[in-house]
């Protein structure tokens, strides 16, 4: 990102980002937000890391194969994750991967070492790769009708491809009957928006034929409905319907709690240093973004050149905000090589070329 | 009695008072109406947090930060209420607007004792009653007051729809389970408009430089398509009321979906009784929507409209017959009108088949009552009003392309899971230029048939509330379409779609795409019966 675009002093948020404005000392309106809501997101957290922890400590007790599915990528959070719930709780886990096509080898290797080391069960589920192959390419080469608040926090095809985590992960709770769904979001990744809603469904995502009027976004419904409205019945399967949910399915829906940092202090370094113990290991073919996908780098490069902002600095202007980055960090983290072999390898395997993604209007 | 039901009057005393001195310091300008300062007082008690991106939303406390910033303490104070009682307050203003709005406050103070909380209240003495009669009044008064500096009269357009199943209204009040039957019916009766304030900014203008922004209304009566089809009174009640409040929010256009144009006699019943209003019927756009899914189908088919056979059940009212009317206009031949209404509907089908016949003699034209004759049709579309079903999977030819417009929808899943060798495709949805940014004041589910929220999520609407937002962003003054439809103002309003970058929402059903294979798979069976090509 060019350098003369202005920041926000204190956080990086671009000028480009959606709904962004300064004030005078050149501070961003998602910084002073952020000021005036700390304590009441600190208590919030102290909360819910009981409530979950009660939730965990009871669910344990029961005689169940698995108490828990975790949506588990081979990045580090999602590792930290497995490792921090069997440690800390004893769970037996499910850790379930999608397989979109381009999990980089490295993070193969790494979920085989930490599943098999933790002594926990993984399934991978992998989608016929003609299906992903349009969607991606789809959302990559098209406009979206994605809204503002979903293209804050990712790129349309990382949405698209959530959509299809959820989906199966969901899909896969329901048939093995397990009543509990961690996803390993960064804490800047979704910083707070579902802390509330926890309080009032016992889940973070919206998934109950019931109304709940303050919920922000129903984000699995969100994520679905382009893709659904584009694709129709080919790619069904892979996505959740969260509203309307028949009753005898509502009731085994599982509880989906993220992001995981509201039961612990999130601490990179410590992460990394954890999970390295486990054998996993730094992908070198992923961005600076990713510890796993390999088509992270054209998603960026696509939102930087259609929206004018990286996806990811949402995530990062609030680590820098919440101390936990530093300024120079969060503005080196968003160097997209486009010649680098991950996109490469992504452009390839989609059959697109860089100006399919460049001309989107 | 120790509580009463509600939230603790000096608990909704304090937060409309903080808010209140909270407001007094900022630029409350955007807000334009008191629908739109309930997300922001939901947000300063800690109810719910705003989404990244909405900083430039009104709904959004982001959008206000820097002035919101140095009353940190008030904000606070807020905070500290039990969360429960947060959701009560905020949950009671919302339900207190209307009944202001429209001064039918004791109608609302009636509503509540009576029905809303019997449960509550009927072992209470009669003290107790007139105890909670009295702050109910008094919650209303301070709330008058604080919403007054917001009722600004300033909204383009309110849009009447009302809930498609009694189904929709439970997920909405989940009390009503626990209502005894005799108490459900008076509640359907008695109960207030569901108001849902949104914006909708980006719209391209003649002046590329220069884009619109809407505000306005989407107001659901709450009550279902069957109370409404078969309770006169009712449905006369809650029709005045919803577009007395459009008009008290200060709407300067009124349109109507689901069913809202046939109960109010084309809008003639509420031009009687209310004055200043502008309506339309959303009919024009529904038709030329409609038509535009025709021209599709033409296209991706290859289909000659005027060598195959085209049924239009529900032809006797207003959308179908107009339907028939550009059918005709665009070149089909062979046309099966059909309505099982009444001995009217039948006559008024055989005076439309005069008129076209008197016009266009080679046009053959078959006027029935039995669903049974769309059995030879290619290209059926279906404008009904019925509650029900009524089309069923024996009535349909293999390799038939179905147009449901019907509100609620006439072909169900079952019939679209039996018929996999028919095209069921929906007739009234329509795409929104993907560029537009669209907020709402208030979540709700996607009620069955009115997906809200797919206006976020795809940017796609229903055809009526598309002529509406058509209407309202080229600033079209008085009545546009009353009374029946008129294709001609069909024709117009598609001019005026196309200019905006609105447009049909091709080929899908049940809001989702129709894949490459299912199209095929059609294709093949009319090409194995010589149909349409």
């Amino acid at each position: 990102m060019s350098k003369e675009i202005k920041r926000c002093r204190r956080c990086a948020l671009p000028s480009s980002y959606p709904g962004i404005k300064f004030n005078q000392r050149g501070i961003c309106n998602y910084c002073v937000y952020y000021d005036l809501i700390r304590d009441r997101d600190n208590d919030v957290r102290k909360y819910l890391q009981k409530k979950i922890s009660k939730i965990i400590q009871r669910i344990k007790h029961r005689n169940m194969k698995y108490h828990c599915i975790v949506a588990y990528s081979g990045g580090k959070d999602s590792t930290f994750l497995l490792y921090f719930l069997k440690k800390k709780f004893g769970l037996n886990i499910l850790a379930h991967v999608l397989d979109n096509g381009f999990i980089s080898n490295q993070a193969f290797q790494n979920i085989k070492k930490v599943t098999k080391r933790l002594e926990i069960d993984c399934k991978i589920t992998r989608p016929p790769f003609k299906t992903l192959r349009e969607i991606f390419a789809y959302t990559l080469t098209q406009k979206t009708s994605y809204p503002k608040e979903i293209l804050a926090m990712m790129s349309p095809v990382c949405a698209a491809c959530q959509g299809i985590i959820f989906g199966t992960s969901i899909k896969l709770a329901l048939r093995l009957n397990i009543p509990i769904m961690f996803i390993g979001y960064t804490p800047g990744q979704y910083p707070s928006i579902s802390l509330e809603n926890f309080l009032k469904v016992k889940s973070n995502v919206f998934l109950s034929s019931r109304v709940y009027k303050d919920d922000p976004l129903d984000i699995i419904k969100i994520v679905r409905d382009p893709i659904n409205e584009k694709f129709g019945s080919d790619i069904e399967r892979y996505y959740f319907r969260s509203q309307y949910i028949e009753k005898n399915i509502e009731e085994k829906v599982p509880s989906i709690f993220f992001p995981f940092h509201f039961l612990l202090d999130y601490d990179e370094k410590l992460i990394i240093s954890t999970i390295q113990k486990l054998g996993w290991k730094k992908p070198e073919d992923t961005d600076a973004c990713s510890t796993n996908c390999l088509l992270n780098t054209l998603g960026n490069y696509a939102c930087l050149k259609q929206l004018g902002y990286h996806p990811y600095i949402g995530e990062l202007s609030s680590l820098v905000r919440e101390n936990k980055m530093s300024y120079s960090d969060a503005i080196k983290a968003e160097y997209i090589d486009i010649d680098s072999f991950a996109a490469e390898y992504s452009l390839k395997k989609l059959k697109i070329n860089l100006t399919d993604i460049e001309l989107v209007e | 009695m120790k509580h009463y039901p509600g939230s603790d009057i000096k608990n909704f005393k304090e937060v409309l008072h903080i808010s209140q001195k909270i407001f007094e310091n900022i630029d409350c300008s955007a807000f334009f109406s008191p629908y739109s300062v309930v997300p922001i007082i939901a947000q300063l008690e800690g109810l719910y947090t705003p989404m990244l991106g909405s900083g430039d939303s009104i709904y959004s406390i982001i959008s206000i930060a820097f002035q919101v910033e140095k009353q940190y303490f008030l904000f606070r104070k807020l905070y500290l209420l039990p969360l429960e009682e947060k959701r009560k307050i905020i949950d009671e203003i919302y339900e207190m607007i209307a009944p202001i709005l429209l001064e039918e406050e004791d109608e609302y103070i009636n509503f509540l004792v009576h029905i809303k909380y019997y449960h509550e209240l009927k072992n209470a003495s009669r003290k107790d009653v007139v105890n909670f009669e009295n702050i109910l009044g008094d919650k209303l008064t301070i709330l008058r007051s604080f919403i007054s500096p917001f009722c600004k009269g300033k909204g383009d357009f309110a849009h009447i729809a009302h809930y498609g199943y009694i189904e929709d209204l439970y997920k909405e009040y989940s009390f009503l389970h626990s209502l005894p039957n005799s108490l459900l019916n008076e509640w359907f009766k008695y109960s207030f408009p569901i108001v849902n304030e949104i914006t909708l900014k980006n719209f391209n203008t003649s002046d590329l430089s220069v884009k619109k922004e809407l505000k306005g209304w989407i107001i659901f009566v709450a009550s279902s398509t069957q109370q409404l089809l078969t309770d006169k009174t009712l449905r006369k009640k809650k029709m005045l009321q919803s577009f007395l409040l459009a008009k008290k929010l200060g709407a300067r256009i009124v349109g109507m979906g689901g069913l809202t144009a046939s109960f109010t006699k084309g809008g003639y019943l509420i031009l009687d009784s209310i004055k200043d209003i502008n309506l339309t019927t959303g009919h024009a756009y529904t038709i030329a929507n409609i038509m535009g899914i025709v021209n599709k189908c033409k296209e991706e088919f290859k289909v000659n409209i005027a060598k195959i056979t085209v049924a239009v059940v529900g032809a006797a009212g207003s959308i179908g017959s107009g339907c028939v009317k550009l059918l005709v206009k665009n070149g089909a031949r062979n046309i099966i009108m059909v309505d099982t209404t009444n001995l009217i509907s039948y006559q008024k089908l055989n005076k439309l088949a005069a008129e076209i016949k008197k016009k266009k003699k080679y046009v053959k034209l078959r006027v029935s009552t039995v669903l049974n004759d769309i059995k030879e049709a290619d290209l059926i579309i279906i404008a009904t009003n019925s509650p029900f079903s009524l089309v069923k999977a024996t009535h349909l030819k293999p390799g038939a392309i179905v147009i449901d417009d019907s509100f609620p929808k006439n072909i169900s899943e079952k019939i679209m899971k039996q018929r996999k060798d028919v095209l069921f495709l929906e007739g009234g949805a329509v795409h929104f230029p993907l560029t537009i940014e669209v907020n709402m004041a208030r979540n709700m589910p996607d009620l069955m048939d009115a997906p809200l929220t797919r206006l976020i999520s795809c940017k796609e609407g229903y055809s009526s509330f598309s002529e509406t937002l058509i209407l309202a962003l080229t600033d079209y003054r008085g009545n546009y379409g009353v009374g029946s439809s008129d294709p001609e103002l069909a024709e117009d309003i598609k001019l005026k779609a196309d200019m905006i970058g609105i447009s049909p929402a091709l080929l899908e059903c049940f809001n989702r795409g129709i894949d490459k294979k299912k199209i095929a798979k059609i294709l093949e069976i009319r090409k194995s019966q010589n149909g349409l090509f």
